[in-house]
């Protein structure tokens, strides 16, 4: 197995988060968790390409925004998560 | 139809430009009576033949969007203060209405009772709605509160605030029943008046944001506005639970990082002195 590279304090919190998001969605019900799974994965790796590494402002800004939203998933009453698309009107 | 005479006062220009409007009638009608009066049809007209001068105001605003993100900037804005309200409310919405739309910031009662536009506004913490714009020349930076996570532009994150009042417990709590059952617990206007002080807080945020103390430890301090409210429940005379309560905030970095920096009494919009009520807890814990 090649070394795996030294991960920083901040790519630590990422990952972290998103193990707690796949930890919160195998709380729920098969169907919702995959779809769940699905819609975390899309986001986190749509960051990755589109955040700048040395940008931590807005790294930290998700991240606490992530932490809100795994807190919400987290309660018993939520049962699914859904996305929608917020597109600009042609004019 | 009554005449109009108009009385040429210290060469002003307001009447020269009414004289030309009324000029016939008064030629017509020459008073023989010693009686003048002043009369002006419209005031406006006045203002506007008149050279008024242009006051205008430069606003430096934080900008930052999350959708876009970049390094923060301050934004600099020019409007009229003739055609703007005194506060600074008032120009932050002429703003959003007139040249930026996208600018955010949090508003809701306009007159200093829901604590909602507080940011610091020339290196102060105040309610946007209550600080009068400043008449001064240089331009008037508006920044949020300090030491608080953006969400966007003026924007912050009150979350951990909230908690901290949360953590508090900010509510009558009592051991046995009260004494006339489906009554209200009965209170002397004495233990009334040991609140007054204290249950004006609006939460607005102003003083824990001007602590330094608050801003290098925010998850452990409290900060003085949860502070205030604590012992607001804890001087409460109906309250049973003041001694549970002052054990709950007898902690090295609930309470005691207060270091009596007295930034809260300065920069509460309501007047309170929350740093005179932490003082208050700290004899009581002496007990």
């Amino acid at each position: 197995m090649a070394s795996r590279p030294k991960l920083s304090g901040l790519q630590k919190q990422v990952l972290g988060l998103y193990r707690g998001f796949l930890r919160a969605a195998r709380l729920k019900a098969p169907e919702e968790r995959s779809q769940i799974e699905s819609i975390v994965s899309v986001e986190f790796r749509k960051n990755v390409e589109a955040v700048d590494r040395k940008n931590f402002l807005y790294i930290e800004y998700l991240l606490r925004r992530g932490k809100k939203q795994l807190e919400q998933l987290k309660s018993v009453d939520t049962i699914k998560l859904s996305t929608l698309e917020v597109g600009q009107k042609p004019q | 139809m009554a005449t109009a005479r108009v009385l040429l006062r210290r060469g002003s220009s307001a009447a020269r430009g009414l004289l030309p409007a009324y000029a016939p009638r008064t030629t017509v009608a020459s008073p023989t009576a010693a009686r003048l009066l002043l009369v002006q049809a419209h005031s406006s007209q006045s203002d506007s033949a008149a050279a008024k001068p242009k006051r205008s105001k430069t606003f430096a605003i934080y900008r930052w969007n999350p959708d876009h993100p970049e390094k923060p900037q301050l934004q600099q804005y020019e409007i009229d203060l003739g055609e703007c309200g005194p506060m600074v409310l008032d120009a932050l919405i002429k703003i959003k209405n007139e040249i930026d739309p996208s600018l955010t910031f949090r508003r809701s009662c306009r007159e200093g009772i829901c604590g909602s536009c507080a940011m610091n506004i020339d290196g102060d913490n105040g309610l946007a709605c209550l600080t009068k714009i400043s008449s001064s020349s240089g331009a008037s930076t508006i920044t949020p509160l300090p030491h608080m996570y953006v969400i966007k532009d003026l924007v912050v994150d009150m979350t951990n605030f909230y908690s901290q009042y949360k953590s508090v417990e900010p509510w009558l709590k009592r051991k046995d029943p009260p004494s006339s059952p489906g009554k209200e617990i009965l209170q002397s206007k004495k233990d009334r008046a040991k609140l007054d002080g204290m249950y004006e807080c609006i939460l607005c945020a102003c003083c824990s944001t001007s602590c330094p103390s608050y801003w290098w430890n925010p998850e452990t301090y409290l900060g003085p506005a949860a502070l205030l409210h604590a012992n607001r429940w804890i001087q409460d005379s109906r309250d049973q639970y003041t001694k549970e309560r002052l054990d709950a905030v007898n902690d090295e970095f609930k309470l005691y990082r207060c270091h009596t920096i007295m930034n809260c009494a300065h920069a509460c919009p309501k007047g309170l002195n929350p740093a005179k009520q932490i003082e208050t807890i700290k004899k009581l814990q002496l007990q």
